[in-house]
């Protein structure tokens, strides 16, 4: 459900002055010209700047944005980014649930006119497992049979549980039950590539000119850190119904630099807008500025390795005095997120979502004065405070007003916080080694399920594992809805596990994510969803309403 | 003249290795490293990716391996941008940053050394006052902060030229850019300017000049000048340096597809290849803009001698 801004919309662009000589005279050509043409062009905003558009390359949003315009796995998003036959007509599970059949479309061919096949997925699914390709991303296909140890270099990539089975049929084996599968394969990395041209030209097969599609876009041009350009790949199958003929994606990390250019009319979307701008946006453009939960969760972790924090009382305590409404409220204004009660977010798939942290409906100065005395018990005074560092992410200003807030409402109950900003990539290092006492931390869900969340604090991931949380119960729990084939049984299982996460206080959610997105007023097909994913096959321009 | 060019461009090679040989070192001191993201990747994953790109090499024989690439041109692969070779990455950039400091260059030379002479030539009066106060202005407003506001007033609210990007290079896309780039510039040349034009003014061969009868413009633009903008040179062989090598700042707010910001986005995500590759080719332009501050020297005053 998207949340647009509802206050009354003020005049406050002037495109029309662009129409004026000067403009005319010294933008450059292109836009007009394709106007002219009649082409429809949709101008995207980005964020950062793709490091590759190779599906086993990518690690972000900001490259599965693109490569997802142009590859095409068995299952797709539709405009609302829920999962829907892409590659695949028809899919057939085995009564366990571990072999699954895919009939690939028989009408879908490369943007070089060759067939699509199960070939095509079964060279991708083992080139990204290969450990030569020393893909990112690959563990996200540890659930495929043998998947891991063919990852290690353990198993030969035949060993691999897919194979083709004639032309148009995919035959994938699994390590255990996977409600979620059909959700999952709609990530990038599940992306088929078109194996002719991959084993002839290797890496290079990425550039401009040798990108083959099976989307609904194809690559024109790329130069880094200004735009990349996709136009509309005519054989894709469903091509009659694209409306957009080319779409340009622009780099633009500055997220102020980039609503600038959304006023101008020289953006039509943009994947962010700064939260400070958040009042007057409300007012200028409600329609455009919108806002929608996604499945993502910003926590804090404490380090159980390093004492106070092994005494649960101690984390209960931190825990306890974070006030999550005022976080989201004032410190973001309503613009940057949901207070959270419980880790995995609300309105995910396959989840009854009961979990929630004993302290749901305590009122805050109760919350306070049972921190004070959890904090009593474990020996901490007023002559003898709780001290320690808060690790956070420098350079972003959106995180620093958070921590500052936490910061003041620890000091309400006598706990002595020290900030320490780190850089992103030093304070990922500090989190994944174990380095840390307390820090901040977030997770964005790469497909929607409870397990997706879950797993993180499973024993056996280390890496993830920030703050060392072992727990016997909770790694059987996991393990035993990985194996439970009853998607109603295993949400039990699930949300069983999740309260005792939660009652451990080593993940302590303090808000969910939301997305901020601008959409021009002109773009039609737009449906904000918690996947945060709008394909451009999906949308068109009202030409009445733009200007 | 060419024996003393050579010799300088001799003198630059170990100076180049110097600065490599630190900014390797350094980059692998910081803690952190290129696959450190908010995913922790699995252990045998992270394995795999430091064996592609040889980090799991001894740092010695990564050093030298490195240098080996560097002398035969191969600046390696970016850690970050996976689909480009540092060498792609800084070939399409650099024009593009050259291109807008430049013309930056070319703005701020031309008001500078204007405003500075006019300055001069009125000494104390209001137009000096109001020039050096301006300039005083230029040198204190930060570029993020003319960057945004000039972008929102000619961009948002004016509507004259594109509030950012880079529009194919079009000359409406590069105006706020050299505007911003050469503001602070502008205030520099032009104090720079003033002073040595007031001492030249004052000078022996200024007063001979108009003793000769020459009318004052002569006197002021071939006799006056070129002693004035001596000081101006040594001091523009590292700012050109700067300005062609781009500007993080204007090229974030601007979005501008130059080489500028790779130097700290490349030190932020531990892309060691790029930040080293933008150290050689920023290092190259401090020593062959500095070479040519000093030839200029000799042709502005009869005085040197290239020893």
């Amino acid at each position: 459900m998207t949340r647009a801004l509802t206050v009354p919309k003020l005049p406050l662009t002037r495109r029309r002055l662009m129409e004026g000589a000067l403009a005319a005279g010294l933008l450059a050509g292109q836009s007009r010209l394709a106007f002219a043409q009649g082409r429809l062009t949709l101008h995207r905003g980005n964020g950062a700047e793709p490091g590759s558009l190779d599906p086993h390359r990518v690690a972000g949003t900001w490259e599965s944005r693109i490569v997802g315009e142009m590859l095409m796995g068995l299952m797709t998003e539709d405009a609302a980014g829920q999962a829907v036959p892409g590659m695949a007509i028809a899919q057939e599970a085995s009564a366990d649930g571990l072999t699954w059949t895919f009939t690939i479309r028989p009408d879908a061919v490369w943007s070089d006119g060759t067939p699509v096949t199960a070939g095509d997925f079964e060279y991708a699914w083992k080139r990204i497992l290969d450990p030569a390709t020393a893909a990112e991303y690959a563990s996200i296909l540890h659930g495929l049979k043998n998947a891991r140890a063919v990852n290690l270099g353990e198993m030969p990539v035949d060993a691999l549980g897919v194979r083709a089975s004639g032309d148009k049929t995919l035959v994938v084996e699994l390590e255990h039950p996977m409600p979620y599968l059909l959700e999952m394969i709609t990530h990038t990395a599940f992306s088929p590539v078109p194996r002719h041209q991959v084993e002839t030209l290797g890496e290079d097969w990425v550039k401009p000119g040798s990108y083959l599609s099976n989307g609904a876009y194809k690559l024109a041009d790329w130069r880094p850190n200004d735009r990349i350009i996709l136009t509309r790949n005519e054989k894709f199958w469903d091509n009659a119904n694209v409306q957009i003929d080319e779409v340009i994606f622009y780099s633009i990390s500055d997220n102020n630099a980039a609503l600038r250019r959304f006023r101008t009319g020289e953006l039509d979307m943009n994947p962010g807008w700064p939260v400070q701008q958040g009042p007057d946006l409300k007012k200028s453009m409600p329609d455009q500025a919108l806002i929608h939960q996604m499945l993502g969760v910003s926590y804090i972790v404490a380090n159980t390795k390093r004492p106070p924090f092994d005494d649960v009382r101690v984390r209960k305590a931190l825990s306890l005095a974070v006030d999550r409404k005022a976080i989201t409220d004032q410190v973001f204004m309503g613009f940057s997120g949901v207070p959270a009660y419980s880790f995995v977010p609300t309105g995910i798939a396959n989840y009854p979502g009961t979990p929630k942290v004993g302290f749901v409906d305590m009122a805050m100065p109760e919350r306070q004065a049972e921190a004070r005395r959890l904090l009593a018990e474990a020996g901490f005074s007023k002559a003898n405070p709780l001290r320690f560092a808060l690790s956070y992410r420098s350079g972003n200003d959106d995180a620093r007003r958070y921590v500052i807030a936490v910061q003041a409402m620890w000091k309400m109950v006598g706990i002595e916080a020290e900030l320490d900003p780190r850089e992103p990539k030093v304070l990922y290092d500090l989190l994944k080694e174990k380095d840390f006492t307390v820090g901040e931390a977030g997770w964005v869900a790469d497909f929607n399920d409870p397990y997706n969340f879950l797993f993180l604090a499973h024993s056996k991931s280390e890496r993830f594992n920030y703050p060392n949380f072992n727990d016997a119960e909770y790694d059987r729990l996991l393990d035993a809805a990985e194996r439970e084939p009853d998607l109603g049984r295993r949400g039990e299982l699930l949300a069983e596990a999740e309260q005792i996460l939660l009652d451990s206080h080593t993940f302590m959610p303090t808000y969910f994510l939301v997305s901020r997105n601008l959409v021009g007023r002109h773009v039609t097909g737009y449906v904000g969803n918690v996947n945060d994913v709008y394909r451009t096959r999906w949308l068109g321009i009202d030409a009445s309403k733009k200007g | 003249m060419a024996a003393f060019v050579l010799r300088r461009l001799l003198i630059a090679l170990p100076t180049l290795f110097v600065i490599v040989t630190l900014a390797f070192f350094m980059m692998r001191i910081a803690p952190g490293g290129p696959f450190d993201g908010e995913r922790a990747l699995p252990p045998e994953i992270e394995a795999n990716l430091k064996a592609a790109y040889n980090l799991d090499a001894p740092l010695p024989e990564q050093y030298l391996r490195y240098l080996g690439g560097l002398l035969r041109g191969d600046f390696g692969p970016s850690f970050k941008t996976k689909d480009f070779t540092v060498a792609e990455l800084i070939l399409t950039g650099l024009p593009v940053s050259m291109k807008v400091g430049a013309g930056a260059l070319v703005l701020a030379l031309f008001f500078g050394v204007l405003l500075g002479t006019i300055g001069a030539l009125r000494q104390n009066s209001a137009i000096d006052h109001s020039v050096m106060s301006l300039a005083i202005i230029g040198i204190t407003i930060p570029t993020f902060v003319t960057a945004p506001v000039l972008s929102l007033v000619f961009g948002v609210y004016l509507g004259w030229l594109p509030a950012g990007g880079w529009h194919e290079g079009s000359l409406g896309a590069l105006i706020l850019p050299w505007i911003v780039l050469s503001l602070p510039l502008i205030a520099i040349i032009s104090r720079l300017t003033r002073t040595g034009m007031i001492e030249a003014l004052r000078s022996n061969f200024v007063r001979t000049a108009r003793a000769k009868g020459l009318p004052e413009p002569v006197v002021v633009i071939r006799h006056a000048l070129p002693a004035a903008i001596t000081p101006l040179v040594s001091y523009l062989g590292p700012a050109a340096a700067g300005l062609l090598t781009g500007s993080l700042i204007v090229e974030k707010i601007f979005a501008l597809p130059g080489i500028g910001r790779y130097f700290v986005d490349g030190a932020l995500a531990r892309d060691y290849t790029l930040v080293l590759g933008v150290v050689v080719v920023f290092a190259t332009a401090i020593v062959v803009l500095n070479l040519i501050a000093d030839i200029l020297y000799g042709l502005l005053d009869p005085r040197v001698r290239y020893s």
